[in-house]
């Protein structure tokens, strides 16, 4: 028999079978090494077990709810904080890849003399458009142009009154876990 | 798990603060000693319990019923503590400190006494050289009584890592309380007068 059966043994202690237990019985009093390491085993296994458990300090679990309602609020601030920073970030992102695109796909030439063309333009284009706008205002009727600047206006409210309670509500209450 | 536990589990995972609290109640004695045995101080332990069950009542919701509720709490606690040792590197603090404050000393035998502190700071010894996550292991398996598999699953690593890192545990112990006890024999035997 060579060690095998002490490594055995230390690997799992308490699997091993009457038969194997004796073989390591018998290897252990020919081996120094191994008697050793299994005496030396057995003296700490006895000594963790003797181990009390370590009680928690009186007041504990009142500290914790003490603590409760300011982890909470931190909790949810930080969660705000962190949704603004996704937000901010996916808006800087998105704006850098546009720009990217943008200047990939145009040279820089082009832009100039474009936004020249434009401003040259510019005052031109806006009595047209003026004119247009005037025009069409005139030929519906003033129910209508009521009826869907209500709609319009309802609609942003709703969206903007959505949006401002879903942020007041993870400041204050944090994103619930399904 | 008492049928009062399963109660408080369910009206804590419904949002109740009041059942979560009797949860902490029932559970901050192994929560407590599993951080004390991994840090080793005080302070330390009771943040780290307290951080437990705070990570806990985050993830209520998320707790599955089919697990022992301790062996999810323990395995919160192993996590954090292992994660606070790695970070700050920081060896087990003078466990023998706090087990002469805690170890009621029934006997007034000065001899007993000196042989149980000597126990207890062999204890430290013994731990302090292990790494966080062996100590993990071993803490688990033979504080807690946890399987193989409970660790494996607690400290998420296979059932092979569990069992290397036991392996090597308890070579650990056994080869250090070899050799703190011949150096505590040279030490009397030097001691002793000629």
């Amino acid at each position: 028999m060579n060690h095998q059966r002490s490594d055995n043994w230390l690997q799992d202690p308490a699997g091993m079978t009457a038969e194997q237990t004796s073989e390591l019985q018998t290897h252990l009093t020919t081996c120094p090494e191994c008697s050793r390491i299994h005496a030396g085993w057995q003296a700490a296994h006895n000594l963790i077990h003797s181990a009390p458990e370590i009680k928690a300090p009186v007041g504990f679990s009142a500290r914790f709810q003490a603590s409760l309602v300011e982890r909470r609020k931190l909790e949810h601030r930080r969660q705000a904080r962190n949704l603004g920073l996704v937000l901010v970030g996916a808006t800087v992102v998105t704006s850098i890849l546009l720009l990217i695109r943008f200047f990939t796909t145009h040279s820089a030439v082009d832009v100039l003399s474009q936004g020249i063309q434009f401003l040259s333009v510019a005052p031109q284009r806006v009595v047209e458009y003026r004119y247009i706008f005037a025009f069409w205002l005139g030929e519906i009727p003033a129910a209508y142009l009521i009826g869907a600047a209500i709609i319009l206006l309802s609609w942003t409210f709703l969206l903007l009154a959505i949006w401002i309670l879903a942020l007041r509500r993870i400041k204050h209450q944090g994103v619930t876990q399904p | 798990m008492s049928n009062s536990e399963m109660d408080w589990l369910e009206r804590a995972q419904n949002g109740d603060d009041e059942a979560f609290t009797n949860l902490v109640t029932t559970y901050q004695n192994p929560v407590y000693n599993l951080c004390y045995r991994m840090l080793g101080d005080s302070q330390e332990a009771e943040d780290a319990a307290q951080e437990t069950f705070w990570r806990a009542y985050q993830a209520i919701r998320r707790y599955d019923k089919n697990r022992p509720f301790a062996t999810w709490l323990l395995s919160i606690a192993a996590h954090y503590c292992i994660d606070q040792q790695r970070k700050k590197r920081l060896p087990i603090l003078e466990i023998d400190d706090w087990m002469e404050e805690i170890v009621p000393d029934d006997s007034p035998d000065p001899e007993k006494s000196a042989s149980k502190s000597q126990e207890h700071e062999m204890l430290r010894r013994l731990l302090k050289s292990m790494n966080p996550q062996d100590r993990g292991a071993l803490i688990l398996r033979y504080w807690y009584e946890f399987s193989e598999e409970e660790i494996s699953h607690s400290l998420q690593i296979s059932v092979s890592a569990v069992k290397s890192r036991l392996f090597r545990a308890r070579l650990r112990m056994a080869e250090l309380w070899q050799t703190e006890q011949s150096s505590f024999a040279e030490r009397i035997q030097n001691e002793s007068p000629a």
